[in-house]
Order: C-alpha cells, then sequence, then structure tokens
C-alpha cells in the first residue's frame, strides 16, 4: 500500500481541505444531475488521504467480511475506482439522490448507478480527533461516500466468486462421465455391484463419490492404489463440493487421516481398507467405491476377493469398481454370480495417428545388445522437419528402465545441443521429488520437452501437452521366484493393454503421433494384458493378512487369477518356517501380531522379537532399522556413482553392513535436525533423498503406535518438561506454524504461476542458492512433530553402534531374517572383490550388489591369516581353514538384474548364528560335527567345544523363546485359568527388564565365544553319505540334559533321535578323525571334576551326570534330582557295573549302553 | 422448493441446526444450497442487501471470517429465483429475472433499458 500513498499529494493538500468539504456538500445536492466533475482537476478529491482514519473505523467496527480480510486489496480497488472515474471526467464522490418517487414496480424512475448494487454496509461513523497538522479529517459525508464504493467493492467481489462457481459448475457438466450421472445413481441404488468403465480424463474418480453423495449414500469409502491419489482426490472433491473448509470429504492414508465423524466421501489407500476389514470395527460403509481396478496391483485384486466374499454376507453395502476401459470383461465375468452392472463412458481423445518404426537387424550397426539411441534420435530430427516449431507439443519416449533411459538421454542431449529446440529430461522413480517434477515446467516458446520415462508416465504420471509418443516396447518388471525367494528385474515386451495406454498418452490435449520402434508383427504378436501383480511378487504377506482376515483356506480364495500353485505353497512353507502359522496353518500368536504390521513378514518379525527382546530406551533402534528396511532406497542414483557423495558417507558407514549403516546414517541425520542445521544439504552431498528419511521417521512412529495398540510394546510417557521448556516449545511451535502458513501461501501464489524451463537445464543444475532461502515444508513439519526432546529421544534410542547394544540388534534382524543367509564361496580369497560368489540355501553362486557395503568391501568378510589356526590338534586334518572367525551374510532380499545379487546384508559370527537360529541341528554322538539345516557343515576339532557352544546356544534359544512368548501372551491374553495361573507364576519370577537383561549379557557373551571350528556347505551329494539313516534300535535319552522333560523320539529318516525340537542327536556319520579322536577321549575314564567320580562315559552320559548325577549338586538342587528323573522314569533302577564297579541309577537301556562303553574302553 | 428444509444432523443442537434453502436459477440451472435467505445476513452483520436474497456462506473461503456468497433472489414480478449472473438477471433496487425484464422493459430507466437489450439470451 505504501506505493499508493506516495502518489497521493498529501503534503499540497492543507489550504485545500475547507474548500473540499464544501464542494462535496455542494456535490450532495447536485451531483446526479449535473455529471459535471465537482473537483476539478487541479485539486483531486482522494480517499487514499483519509486510509487511516477509515481503516480504525473498519477495524473497531470488529467485524470481518469481505472489505477487512482483504482491506489491501480493497484500497487497491479503491484507487483503481478513483482512476477510472477521473479518467471518465466524473467525480470521485457521488452522493446518492435524495429523490425516492419509485414506479408501480417499486423502483426509482431515475437513474443511479448504486441502485444496481444490492450491496449496501451499516459500519457506523466515528469521529475521531484529528490531532496531526496537515491531515484531513474524516467527516460522516466522505465516509458514506466511501461506503458506496465499499458497496461496489463488495458486489465485484460477489460476482467474481460466482463466476468461480458457475465455471466450476460448467467444468463438472462438461466432464464426459457427467451425462451418466442419474445411469451410475440408479444402478448403484438397484444393483449390488457395478463397473463404471472409462479412460483417464473422462472425470470417474472425482464425479462418481459425489453422485452417489448427491444420491444419498451417507459413507462413501473410495479406495486408491496410490497415497498421493487420496489426498488430491479428497482435496479436489472437497473443493467441488463446496466443503474444503469442513470435513465432509476426507482421506486415510498410511501415514495419516484426515477424517472425523462427519466424514461422508473417504479416499483410502487399499491396503488400509484391507487392514479396516481386519479389524473387527468396519467403518459403517454403505458404498464401497474400489478405483483403478486395472491396474492389478496386489492390495486391489485380494481386495475384490474380500469384498466379492463380503458383500454376501453385507446386504447393506454396494460395490462400485471403476477402471479404465482395459479388459472389462474380467471383471464382469468374476462378478458374474453377483450380476454385475457395465456402465461404459467415453473417455476424452483425440485421434492418434500411429507410426510402426521398427529397427532390423541388419540395421544395428554393432552385433551386440546394447541399445541403440539413433531411432529415437531419428524420430526428434523427424519431428523437427515435419511440424512447425510454432505449433506446440512435447515428446514423450517410453523406455525400459534407468539404463536406457539415461543412454537415450544422453544421445537426445547432443542433438539437442545442436538444435536448441529440445529439452531433454529423464523420468522414473530414482530420480528425486524435485527433478520428478521437472517434466510438469514449461519450456521456452518455440522448444518443445522431450521426456524420457519408464513406464510411470504410462498410468501413474500424467504429463498435459503431449503431442508425440515413442514407445519402445519394452518394460523392466519384477517377477518373484518363490522357490529361491529371489526378485528378477528383467526385460519384457509389454502387452497391447499397456502399448494402447501408451498411444493413448499422445492424445489427451489434441491429435497426436504415435511412433512404435517395432512391428505390427510385434504388436500382433504381444500378450492381451499384462501380468497381474499376484504372480510376480512374493505372497508371504499376503497369506499371512489373508489368514488373520479369517479366510481359513487361502488355495481355494477366489482369486481374480491365481497366483501359482508352487507360489501359495512355497509362501506358506515361509510363514511355517517364521512360526507365523502353525504345521496345520492356523494362524499362531506371533502371526496374528505380525499380521497388523504394515511391512514385510520378515520385518514384522525383526520388530516382534525387537521389543520383546531389546530394553525399552532401545526399542527404536528395532523401530527404526525396521522403517530403514521397509522404506524404499533412500539414495538417489547419484549416490553410487558420485566420488563426492560415497566419501561424505564413509565416516557414517558400519562395517556390520547395510541395515547398520543404514541406521547409523538415519541417527547422524537426526542428529543435524537436532542441531537445526536444516539437513537438505547435508542429504544432498551424501547422495541422500531426505524425503526417504521423513518417510522413515513416519513409519517407525507408525509402527510403534501399533505395536503398543497391540500391546506388544508398552507406551512410554514422555519425560515431562519444565515450564521454561514448554513455553520454549510453545513460542516454537508458534513460529513453525507461522512458517507452515508462509510456506502455503507461497506455494500457492507458486502453483499460478507458470515454471519455466531452460534449455540447458538438463545439465547439472546448481539450486543450492535458491535453495537456501526456500522454506522446507517437510523439515516444518518434522519439527512441529518432533520436539528437540523427541529427536534426542529417537538419536539414544537409535544409536546402537557398538558393544552389547549392536550384538542384540544385530541377532534381533538375524532371527527375523533367517534362513536368508549366504556363506562365503570358498575360494574367494583368490579372487577380486566384484568376483566374490556367496551361496545362500536355496540358491548358490550369487554375487554381493555392488552399490552395498560389503560390495565394496569385501575383504573385511574374509579371514586374515592371523585368524587362521594353524596349529591344528593331532589327527585332525581339512582343507578348510579352522578358525573362530568365520562370518556369515544375514541379507534381506536376493535381487537378479545382470546377475543375481544380494541385497542390504550384514555379517555375523557363523556358528554361533547359525546354532541359535538352525531350525534343525543334526549331530554326530561326539558333538563334533554338527549340521545345520542339512545345508552347512561345521567342524569343532577341539573336545567338547562343539557340544559346549551347542549347548549354550540351545539353552539361550529356550530362555529367548520363553521370552517372546510371554510378550505374545501378554499382548493376547487368553482368559483361562491356567494362563492366568502361568502368569503369577512367571511374573513372580523376575520382571521382564531382569530377563532382557540377563538374556542380552548371556547372548552378546555367546556371540563373541572363541572355538575353532571349520564351515562347509554341502552338497547333494554329501548329503547322502552323511546320516546314519532310520534305525529302530536307538536309545531314549533320560534323563535329557538339553531340554528336561522333552520326550525324545527318534528321526524317522536321518536316524538319531531328537534331544530338542531343533537338535538331532547321533545321527551324523563320523569321519575318520572324529571316530579317533571320539576313541581317545571317551574311551577312558572320565573324572568329574565336582564329585571325583570316575567313569567311562560318553559326552552325552557326561553332561547328563553334570546335570542330575553328580553328588556335587547342591542340597537344595538334589530335591530336583528326586523329583524330576526318578519320578518321571518308572523303570529306573539301582544297576552295579561289573566293570567299573560304580553303582548307578539308570534305566534298562541306558544300562545297556553303559555296558557297551564299558566293554570298548577295555 | 423454496420451502427451508432442516438439516438433519443430529449432531448439531437445536439452536445450531441451519436452515437450508434449495437455490435453483430458472434462467441457467444453478443449483446451490443457500444458507440464508433476506437482507441482514447473520454470517456478516455489516452487510445489508437491498432485496432479500439467497446468501450461501463464502464456500471458498474459511470459516468464521464473514465471507458470503449472493446468489440471487426471487424475481420481483415472477417470484421465481433467478441468480445474479448478468445473463440471468438485471439489478435495479430490486431482481428483476431477465424475461419479466424485457417485458417491462419501458417502466427502467433508459441506462438499465439498455442494459437489458444487450443480453442477448
Amino acid at each position: 500500500m505504501r506505493r499508493i500513498s506516495e502518489h497521493s499529494p498529501r503534503k499540497s493538500n492543507k489550504r485545500r481541505r475547507s474548500s473540499l468539504e464544501d464542494r462535496v456538500f455542494l456535490n450532495r445536492q447536485k451531483c446526479y444531475k449535473s455529471e459535471n466533475p465537482v473537483v476539478s482537476s487541479s485539486g483531486e478529491f482522494d480517499f487514499l488521504d483519509y486510509k487511516r482514519d477509515i481503516n480504525k473505523i473498519f477495524a473497531y467496527s470488529r467485524d470481518t467480511n469481505t472489505v477487512t480480510n482483504n482491506l489491501d486489496d480493497f484500497w487497491v480497488f479503491v484507487n483503481k475506482y478513483q482512476a477510472t472515474l477521473r479518467k471518465a471526467g466524473k467525480p470521485v464522490i457521488c452522493i446518492e439522490n435524495e429523490d425516492r418517487t419509485t414506479n408501480d414496480l417499486g423502483i426509482p424512475s431515475n437513474f443511479s448507478k448504486f441502485n444496481c448494487i444490492n450491496f449496501s454496509t451499516n459500519i457506523k461513523f466515528m469521529d475521531s480527533v484529528c490531532d496531526e497538522k496537515g491531515r484531513k479529517k474524516l467527516t460522516k459525508s466522505i465516509f458514506d461516500a466511501l461506503l458506496n464504493v465499499v458497496s461496489i467493492y463488495l458486489d465485484f467481489k460477489n460476482k467474481e466468486k460466482l463466476e468461480k462457481l458457475k465455471k466450476l459448475r460448467q467444468t463438472q457438466r462438461d466432464l464426459p462421465v457427467a451425462k451418466y450421472r442419474e445411469e451410475i445413481q440408479a444402478a448403484v441404488k438397484n444393483e449390488r455391484v457395478i463397473i463404471v468403465a472409462g479412460d483417464t480424463g473422462c472425470g470417474k474418480s472425482t464425479q462418481v463419490p459425489q453422485y452417489l453423495h448427491d444420491a444419498g449414500f451417507q459413507n462413501i469409502a473410495c479406495t486408491q492404489p496410490r497415497r498421493i491419489a487420496c489426498v488430491s482426490l479428497s482435496k479436489r472433491v472437497a473443493f467441488e463440493t463446496l466443503t474444503q473448509f469442513e470435513s465432509k470429504v476426507g482421506y486415510q492414508i498410511r501415514f495419516e487421516k484426515s477424517k472425523s465423524a462427519d466424514t461422508k466421501i473417504c479416499f483410502i489407500t487399499e491396503g488400509l481398507l484391507l487392514r479396516q476389514m481386519s479389524s473387527e470395527n468396519l467403518p459403517n460403509y454403505d458404498v464401497i467405491i474400489l478405483d483403478e481396478i486395472h491396474e492389478r496391483h496386489l492390495m486391489g485384486d485380494f481386495l475384490l476377493g474380500v469384498l466379492k466374499c463380503l458383500i454376501h454376507t453385507r446386504n447393506d453395502i454396494k460395490l462400485v469398481l471403476m477402471s479404465a476401459t482395459i479388459n472389462i470383461k474380467l471383471f464382469e465375468d468374476y462378478f458374474a454370480a453377483e450380476a454385475a452392472v457395465v456402465i461404459q463412458v467415453p473417455g476424452r481423445l483425440y485421434p492418434i495417428d500411429l507410426h510402426y518404426k521398427p529397427i532390423y537387424i541388419e540395421d544395428k550397426p554393432t552385433r551386440d545388445d546394447r541399445l541403440d539411441p539413433q531411432p529415437y534420435v531419428q524420430i526428434m530430427q523427424l519431428i523437427d522437419s515435419k511440424y512447425p516449431s510454432d505449433e506446440r507439443g512435447d515428446l514423450l519416449i517410453f523406455m525400459s528402465g534407468v539404463q536406457e533411459i539415461t543412454s537415450i538421454c544422453d544421445a537426445a542431449q547432443q542433438y539437442a545441443e545442436k538444435t536448441k529446440k529440445w529439452i531433454v529430461l529423464p523420468l522414473h522413480s530414482g530420480l528425486s521429488l524435485n527433478e520428478q517434477d521437472k517434466v510438469f515446467d514449461y519450456p521456452p516458446e518455440g522448444v518443445r520437452k522431450c521426456i524420457v520415462s519408464t513406464n510411470i508416465a504410462e498410468t501413474s504420471v500424467t504429463i498435459d501437452g503431449i503431442r508425440f509418443v515413442v514407445d519402445s516396447g519394452k518394460v523392466k518388471e519384477m517377477s518373484y521366484d518363490s522357490s529361491t525367494k529371489m526378485q528378477r528385474l528383467k526385460e519384457f515386451w509389454i502387452s497391447k493393454a499397456s502399448a494402447d495406454q501408451r498411444k493413448g498418452r499422445a492424445g489427451r490435449t489434441g491429435p497426436g503421433v504415435c511412433y512404435r520402434i517395432y512391428s505390427e508383427q510385434q504388436y500382433t504378436d504381444m500378450e492381451a494384458f499384462s501380468t497381474p501383480e499376484v504372480s510376480r511378487v512374493p505372497l508371504a504377506s499376503l497369506l499371512l493378512l489373508m489368514s488373520s482376515l479369517g479366510v481359513n483356506d487361502v488355495r481355494r480364495f477366489p482369486f481374480l487369477d491365481t497366483p501359482p500353485e508352487d507360489a501359495i505353497e512355497n509362501a506358506l512353507l515361509e510363514l511355517k518356517q517364521h512360526a507365523a502359522l502353525s504345521s496345520n496353518e492356523k494362524l499362531t500368536s506371533l502371526g496374528k501380531a505380525l499380521a497388523n504390521l504394515p511391512v514385510e513378514v520378515a520385518l514384522a518379525k525383526a520388530l516382534v522379537i525387537g521389543s520383546a527382546t531389546l530394553p525399552p530406551h532401545k526399542r527404536d533402534s528395532a523401530l527404526a532399522l525396521t522403517a530403514a528396511l521397509g522404506i524404499r532406497s533412500i539414495f538417489t542414483t547419484r549416490a553410487h556413482r558420485d566420488f563426492e557423495c560415497e566419501n561424505a558417507r564413509k565416516p557414517d558407514e558400519s562395517d556390520h553392513g547395510d541395515p547398520l549403516t543404514l541406521l547409523s546414517l538415519y541417527c547422524a541425520w537426526l542428529t543435524v535436525k537436532a542441531e537445526g542445521r536444516g539437513g537438505r544439504d547435508w542429504c544432498r552431498r551424501r547422495g541422500i533423498e531426505e524425503q526417504r528419511f521423513y518417510e522413515l521417521t513416519k513409519l517407525a512412529a507408525q509402527l510403534r503406535g501399533l505395536l503398543q495398540d497391540n500391546n506388544l510394546m508398552e507406551t512410554v510417557e514422555p519425560e515431562s518438561m519444565s515450564s521454561a521448556e514448554r513455553a520454549m516449545r510453545h513460542g516454537q511451535m508458534k513460529q513453525l506454524k507461522d512458517m507452515r502458513r508462509q510456506y502455503k501461501q507461497k506455494a500457492a501464489e507458486e502453483s499460478k504461476r507458470k515454471k519455466r524451463l531452460k534449455v540447458d537445464s538438463w545439465e547439472i543444475v546448481d539450486d543450492k542458492a535458491e535453495d537456501d532461502n526456500v522454506l522446507d515444508i517437510r523439515d516444518i513439519e518434522f519439527r512441529m512433530t518432533n520436539d528437540a526432546q523427541r529427536i534426542r529421544a529417537l538419536i539414544s534410542g537409535s544409536s546402537a553402534s557398538s558393544g552389547r547394544d549392536l550384538i542384540m540388534l544385530k541377532i534381533v534382524l538375524c532371527r527375523a531374517l533367517y534362513p536368508q543367509v549366504a556363506i562365503a564361496d570358498e575360494f574367494n580369497h583368490c579372487k577380486s572383490v566384484s568376483d566374490q560368489l556367496y551361496h545362500t540355501y536355496s540358491k548358490p553362486f550369487v554375487f554381493l550388489h555392488p552399490t552395498s557395503y560389503f560390495g565394496k568391501n569385501g575383504r573385511i568378510l574374509q579371514l586374515t591369516e592371523g585368524d587362521i589356526q594353524t596349529d591344528t590338534p593331532p589327527g585332525y586334518k581339512s582343507k578348510l581353514p579352522l578358525s573362530a572367525r568365520h562370518q556369515l551374510l544375514c541379507y534381506l532380499s536376493l535381487l537378479e538384474t545382470t546377475k543375481p545379487y544380494i541385497v542390504n546384508s550384514m555379517r555375523m559370527p557363523a556358528a554361533q548364528t547359525l546354532l541359535l537360529l538352525s531350525h534343525s541341528i543334526d549331530t554326530n554322538s561326539g558333538f563334533t560335527r554338527l549340521v545345520c539345516d542339512s545345508w552347512l557343515l561345521l567342524e569343532f576339532p577341539y573336545p567338547e567345544t562343539g557340544l559346549n557352544l551347542l549347548l549354550k546356544a540351545i539353552k539361550l534359544r529356550r530362555r529367548w523363546d520363553t521370552l517372546i512368548n510371554r510378550r505374545l501372551l501378554d499382548a493376547n491374553p487368553i482368559k483361562s485359568v491356567e494362563t492366568e495361573l502361568e502368569k503369577t507364576k512367571m511374573s513372580r519370577k523376575s520382571s521382564y527388564g531382569e530377563l532382557q537383561h540377563d538374556l542380552s549379557c548371556d547372548i552378546s557373551s555367546y556371540m563373541n565365544s572363541d572355538v575353532y571350528y571349520t564351515i562347509k556347505r554341502l552338497l547333494p551329494g554329501d548329503l547322502k553319505v552323511l546320516y546314519y539313516g532310520a534305525d529302530e534300535a536307538h536309545a531314549t535319552i533320560d534323563p535329557n540334559p538339553f531340554e528336561e522333560g522333552f520326550e525324545c523320539r527318534a528321526h524317522e529318516k536321518k536316524g538319531g533321535i531328537y534331544v530338542t525340537d531343533n537338535v538331532v542327536y547321533n545321527c551324523v556319520v563320523d569321519a575318520d578323525w572324529s571316530y579317533n579322536s571320539y576313541q581317545e577321549l571317551y574311551g577312558i575314564p572320565w573324572t568329574c571334576p565336582d564329585c571325583d567320580i570316575s567313569l567311562c562315559l560318553s559326552p552325552l552320559e557326561r553332561l547328563q551326570h553334570k546335570h542330575f548325577m553328580c553328588s556335587s549338586r547342591t542340597e537344595e538342587k538334589k530335591v530336583d534330582v528326586k523329583t524330576t528323573p526318578r519320578e518321571n522314569k518308572p523303570n529306573a533302577k539301582e544297576y552295579k557295573c561289573e566293570n567299573c564297579n560304580e553303582v548307578l541309577y539308570m534305566t534298562p537301556v541306558e544300562i545297556l549302553k553303559h555296558r557297551k562303553t564299558c566293554k570298548s574302553k577295555k | 422448493m423454496r420451502l427451508p428444509q432442516e438439516m438433519d444432523d443430529p449432531n448439531k443442537s437445536v439452536e445450531e441446526k441451519e436452515l437450508v434453502y434449495d437455490f435453483n436459477c430458472v434462467s441457467c440451472n444453478l443449483n446451490e444450497k443457500a444458507h440464508y435467505k433476506g437482507t441482514k445476513p447473520p454470517f456478516s452483520r455489516n452487510i445489508i442487501l437491498k432485496y432479500p436474497s439467497y446468501v450461501m456462506k463464502d464456500p471458498f473461503s474459511p470459516p468464521g471470517k464473514g465471507e458470503v456468497l449472493m446468489l440471487g433472489a426471487d424475481c420481483a414480478i415472477c417470484d421465481k429465483p433467478v441468480c445474479i449472473s448478468k445473463e440471468c438477471s438485471i439489478f435495479y433496487m430490486k431482481l428483476f429475472c431477465i424475461n419479466c425484464a424485457k417485458q417491462s422493459l419501458e417502466k427502467f430507466p433508459v441506462e438499465i433499458q439498455s442494459k437489458i437489450n444487450s443480453n442477448k439470451k
């Protein structure tokens, strides 16, 4: 406003004041009749001279209205109004005519422009004291004159708003779907299932929910496959229903919701609606709309099946399916029993000129398979020569993957530099959000955008102004091999449906052209539709969710497309291995807990185990770690190419592997945040997409909430703040809210302005400078939800860089991921880092991913000279290195691109991990050869070392299981007398805290135990001669020193007997060395160090002696001895051995065994 | 059509119950819900309308700011609701739908007559 008052002739006005007022009054009488200017041009009257007084009156009136809300705008209006009048030679002040005679219509027969205005105001005039010399006094008459201008302003603003409203209604009416409004409403009222098929742009997503609401439906859920669509649709529909400031239209997504009791239309992600179904209280929806079902996402497909079942039990729910016009028949047939009604809405598509431009083999300059960018550049040349550059229209090129995009971009960029007619922009999901947004900006006049994209631009991202489409016909798609649990990223020909979708992108804003870089024959040969996700992805999470939803037999679930049988079987097996399902495929309490967590099964398990095992102040580490592995990669494509980025990350890398590096980077970022140093720049220097860290924080918070809701984690009261801290936080919040408001205003302004691209914008952009002044909305929101104290707590809770915390966190994650472990190839020591081979249980010969920590630092996994024990025990010979430092890799996933790779791996001490986590451990009688999961053979040549380690592992495993089961039991209390008793018994024993502490102390000392062993991967040939095989004459072991009270049973195939659920004793055949060492060690009498008894006993018997019979056992333990072994075994009796003259208390079988050993010793 | 209907929102207390008018312009079919009909809209105390009109709380502004959107009024001659856009009506102390205004053309001041005539509808 300053600008305007500068123009007002304030200084020279003093003398003119009285005369001006006279003229005003003069004007009152004659203004209307004579149109002469009242104030001569020499001494113009100006309302702005009275601005201060007038504003004062407005402020005093204590009312808000259009004028007071937009005071600045109002004064601009006043100024323009005056200027217009002056230009037309009319007086600025014009007082209404007093003549009130009216005709038979009740209107004055004389014209007054004020009579054309319906608005008037009743703001009261106030006489203000004019204390300042030289300022003009505001009189009532001037104020009244101003009120007339106010009325005109109100009227003007009102018309603007009405126009906006009418324009909105017009746009709605013009949508193709609008013609089907009544038809859709009637169909939904009368039928159960309705399919609305219409192509992008027909308006179904925004309009159909409104139509249904208008038709009287009160609780409408509308699903979307993407979170972002939920938010933007809910905003748009709220605007269209004129309720943007109410909560009638809301959304609900993974991290947030804007929904209240008033919400009538709710946009929700597919996954979330499914989870609502699994909780008993499904909101009382009367219509469920499933949008974009043609995309065939896993969740969407599954939701269709669930709803197909649901509408049979819930007569009050209507189902509306919305799809593009792809494969409508499939959905119609699927809902044939429910008599689905199909309503087809034609889209708005302009004609598209189609050209096939295949590359023939002989045209290829080189023999290899490498992509030749020339055909693509030639099309750019063609467009330049054929279409004048003043005709607008951009080019969209579909390529299969990032590499292909890069090579096309490079070639296109060279061409663009010559012609200066193109701006080349890549588009794929690996780009940062800022880079992605560039494709929506506008090129300068005479320049076209050339967007080189993956299939992300096929349906997910819609770019306006595309006139030319080039389709490579290829797509890179993830497939999944359920037997090896490996994902594969491979290039395929697209489907006809995809090809048509790509073509259609050229005809959205006007007639277009599509070039296909393949032959018409190729098109004919394409599959009709793309493979749905359900046949390409891991199914374990889905099947677990199904089980928790009460699907009894997942094999008989009515899938839209039934996934391959072995994919289901392998997923079920995986769930059983994770103990989420029992052996008869019933949901376990662990499974129930896992199903509630929206991350993949193994990660959910890490959370549940973590919350049971880790002390409360360290649970954030498990949450952060899980969340870090549960989100997309935090690294941008630059992260692994740019040497600077790699160097900048170095200090925060953990030599334990990728998961801990992620955690450590996150903690470092949190520290930057806590110090208020922004973070965006920090991330950019390290090649990290900061957005991912915000997502990580949100996911971790959400997971914490879910664990707490399910009683799997205690709610920790935040430390109370001192009043000073509270006041500071209050001030900070106020400031942050201010900043957020500023940002939103700015963003709103910016969105109105078109963003211009520069011709050379594809070059490395140095946007540092502009970024620094820009408010970072995510930073603001992060600071609003996380105060300094919270961030500090997160840092201390999430960091696990050393000691027991680190060991516990690693073993928790490893237990959750098991059996996903890999062992190094025995010849790795003589190969370069990139050729290092690893073997997993299901997939031999895999490589370390070049971007992973060990992919760059492979040596750390190898044994050094010093690690290898050369001084082997006598009689022991092996080619394999004997060491206490063997390591395993525990990994999150396998991915095959050019080679099969291990992704996200972490190193673990081998024997300790295997003995603690293996599902089955087989041993020989001397406990020198242990076989884990029939895959890895560990040999412990030093006597007793294998047995001791195994014994420790078994005990720790049991204690750990007890702890986890107790946590699960507390989470799902079954109200029965027994469990109550059990609980009171347990709680009497010791508190969680103590148990956790003791266990973590013992586990960490166990993991650090120094034991020499060799490790070998067993091949099918080895397995054939590894076991004794079934033998009915096997003795039972009683008392059982491994697990008291465990009833031993023979293994049907391997031979030997189970001594715990996981350990089979005496089924592994001995090697020469182990046989000899057994004979040497156990063939001679053994003297118990405690009771000095001397006997010839096998290692197992020695154990039994120590545990149950040794006389040195203290008095109180004798009670145990009395109660357990003797009572349990009625057939035990006293026995006096003739050989060794010992009196033993044994069962007949044991007596036989004893005799045998005693004899053999002789 | 013009009878006020009560919003059946059980959450609102009796005093808060709003009257809703179904406003439907005879000329352009604009169909909106008005919150008030009269000359003194209660949601903006300083605004007075010369002719009783249909008013809604401005849907494009946050609530509580006193912003209103006057949609139209019942025509002073035929008593049918009409919106204020210049294609549909003319205002001169009262609101007239364009049809009635054309029929009573000579009763308006000449300035208004030319405005009415300039409307091609």
